[in-house]
């Protein structure tokens, strides 16, 4: 049980590369953290610092508010999965999950019963005498979970432990982890490039990018009012519509025109006053609507260049203009195919506004 | 055509292989017959096999004397030598810390250096020290030729383990020692062995300083002691061989067992199959 706080940590690694730059965050006690990002946005650096296998260029690394920004690994009573499991290869199953153990001074008779314990709990308890190359991916994900769990450590640090599953593996696991945080109570940071991943686990989520912070926020939230244009693209898919477009007021009444590639909006919401001329208007594919017939309302059209059937829905790229393509998520029973022309509506609720300059978010909310 | 191939690949090792090894069978059948036939017609399978010129070499040469002391100065060398540069090189390859990449090459520059060049240099220090004609007179210098070899091959070694391995014990609990020891170690036995094994035969075919410094059969080596059996009028060459023959089998034997240990892939499952 501990919380974890970055203070203004920044890592620079020899060769100037900027892996992580002024990152202040906390992970509450008892808190499933998922900290996601593309490679190379130092989501992974971040929880080697705190885990003190990196030594941080700046700031403070903290653990229930003590400062162990130079402390030992060992030192800080934090427990480790790695993407690649690392189980030590000449050891038993028994042998790794006892090892943390026995570095700690823990009694023989103890060691067995937890090691025994936390391998009915994981369904290995038959695979304790075997060595890792005799272990499927599966069983070796599971052998690198208890290990660390098996130490009660004060928190869980677990850099990507699914992304070597095969996919089919990958759900259950995930289930399986969502559980045993639910049962440990204890605080999980979990690291992972796959925004779907971060979305199901995480009770927050960070969002990195090049060594910064982008957003930390519930999953929901930060699909509903991503707080600025990376994290509108990067969470949810398929990716959010993002096109440049200008914003016209229109007299006093608060109504305000939106025109772009190939469509043309007027918005009625007061605050829509707020947008600056230039901006960058986003709407999720999920979140346009086709609409019927020739004659209904409609805030554009263009060509269907292609359907991409997903079972339960059609993902259509949909051509306005030479320059313009909008992603949009139909139905199945759609009933137009390649080549046709289709309408959609663009609800003013569901629309997302970002400065050009910054990409900050700005605006009406677009989100209900 | 795979399997003419295949063929042509076999007899080209059969070949290999003989061209090898008929130099040490002809040691070992000339080690067999009489200092008279040596000379005569040569065949490959003489007859009458004697044992005589093992008997003259344990019996009158002393030649256990050489193979011990050999034994204690390759032994004692090969141990050191692991051990120290075991530890010196995993400093080398996971430490970071200045000048790192100029130390390895010095160590290899050390090694490069041609012997005879420091023979007299150590000579006289040896002399100075009272070492002449003593095991550590050995072992030492033998240390400065195989250490930098030992820590290069070994620095090779242990860069190749994945690193997780380390940082899964550091983040177990483990301190640098507890995890070179329980973790590193163990993951690197056939690079030791590997080693062990090149030190082992450096050290007991050495020649020129075991010749320059030891003064009478009590500390010399076998090599030495062979190189000293011809005298003024005759070399006797079937003791020679014998010896040669004595000399070569714990080498071989060493070999032959660590093989065992130098099981590859010993690294399978630590990181995803």
């Amino acid at each position: 049980m501990a919380e974890l706080r970055f203070e203004g940590v920044r890592k620079v690694f020899a060769g100037g590369t900027v892996a992580v730059d002024d990152v202040t965050l906390e992970v509450r006690d008892g808190e499933f953290m998922v900290f996601v990002g593309p490679s190379g946005s130092g989501k992974s650096t971040l929880l080697r610092v705190m885990a003190g296998l990196e030594a941080p260029t700046g700031g403070t690394v903290r653990v229930d508010g003590e400062d162990v920004t130079v402390a030992e690994p060992r030192e800080r009573d934090l427990a480790m999965v790695f993407q690649a499991y690392a189980l030590y290869p000449h050891k038993t199953v028994r042998e790794n999950l006892e090892f943390g153990l026995r570095m700690r001074g823990v009694k023989a008779s103890e060691r067995r019963e937890r090691a025994e314990a936390i391998a009915r709990t994981l369904g290995i308890a038959p695979l304790l005498h075997r060595k890792p190359a005799e272990l499927s991916g599966g069983q070796r994900q599971r052998v690198a979970l208890g290990r660390a769990l098996v130490r009660e450590p004060k928190a869980f640090l677990l850099d990507e432990p699914l992304s070597n599953l095969d996919p089919g593996l990958r759900l259950d696991a995930r289930a399986e982890l969502a559980r045993l945080h639910r049962k440990t109570a204890t605080t999980f940071l979990y690291v992972t490039h796959d925004q779907e991943e971060a979305m199901s686990l995480g009770d927050r989520v960070a969002v990195l990018r090049e060594g910064r912070v982008q957003q930390v926020a519930p999953p929901m939230e930060l699909y509903r009012k991503p707080a600025n244009r990376f994290v509108a693209e990067f969470i949810g898919s398929p990716s959010m519509n993002i096109r440049r477009c200008t914003a016209t007021a229109r007299g006093t009444g608060g109504g305000v025109r939106i025109e772009g590639p190939g469509f043309d909006l007027h918005l009625d919401d007061g605050r829509a006053h707020e947008l600056p001329h230039e901006i960058l208007l986003g709407i999720r594919p999920h979140d346009v609507l086709p609409v019927d017939g020739d004659e209904a309302p409609r805030d554009a059209d263009g060509e269907i260049e292609l359907v991409e059937p997903r079972g339960s829905d059609l993902l259509v790229r949909l051509r306005l203009t030479p320059e313009a393509v909008l992603s949009v998520v139909a139905p199945p029973d759609l009933g137009a195919a390649e080549g046709d022309r289709m309408a959609v509506r663009l609800p003013p609720d569901r629309l997302h506004f970002f400065d050009p300059r910054d990409g900050t978010r700005v605006g009406p909310d677009g989100a209900s | 055509m795979k399997g003419a191939r295949r063929r042509l690949g076999l007899s080209v090792v059969v070949l290999l292989l003989a061209a090898a090894a008929f130099p040490l069978y002809w040691t070992v059948r000339s080690s067999l017959v009489s200092e008279a036939s040596l000379f005569q017609h040569p065949s490959l399978l003489p007859s009458p096999l004697t044992l005589e010129h093992y008997r003259a070499l344990f019996q009158v040469r002393r030649f256990w004397l050489p193979i011990r002391n050999s034994l204690v100065v390759a032994g004692a060398t090969t141990l050191l030598s692991v051990t120290l540069g075991s530890v010196c090189a995993y400093a080398l390859a996971r430490l970071r810390f200045r000048g790192r990449a100029l130390l390895l090459s010095f160590l290899l520059a050390v090694a490069m250096f041609p012997q005879i060049s420091i023979v007299s240099p150590l000579y006289l220090l040896l002399r100075e020290v009272g070492l002449i004609d003593s095991y550590p007179g050995l072992v030492m210098p033998y240390l400065t030729f195989a250490m930098p070899l030992t820590v290069w091959l070994l620095v090779g070694y242990f860069r190749q383990l994945p690193p997780d391995l380390e940082e899964a014990a550091y983040v177990d609990g483990a301190g640098r020692f507890r995890t070179f020891w329980e973790i590193i170690l163990p993951l690197s036995l056939p690079g030791l062995a590997t080693t062990a094994i090149l030190t082992f035969l450096y050290s007991w075919n050495e020649f020129l300083f075991a010749l320059s410094f030891t003064v009478g059969p009590e500390r010399q080596t076998v090599p030495v002691a062979i190189a000293l059996f011809r005298g003024r009028y005759q070399v006797p060459w079937g003791e020679i061989l014998a010896g040669v023959v004595v000399a070569t089998l714990p080498v071989a034997l060493l070999v032959v067992m660590f093989q065992r240990g130098i099981v590859s892939g010993l690294t399978a499952g630590a990181v995803k199959g």
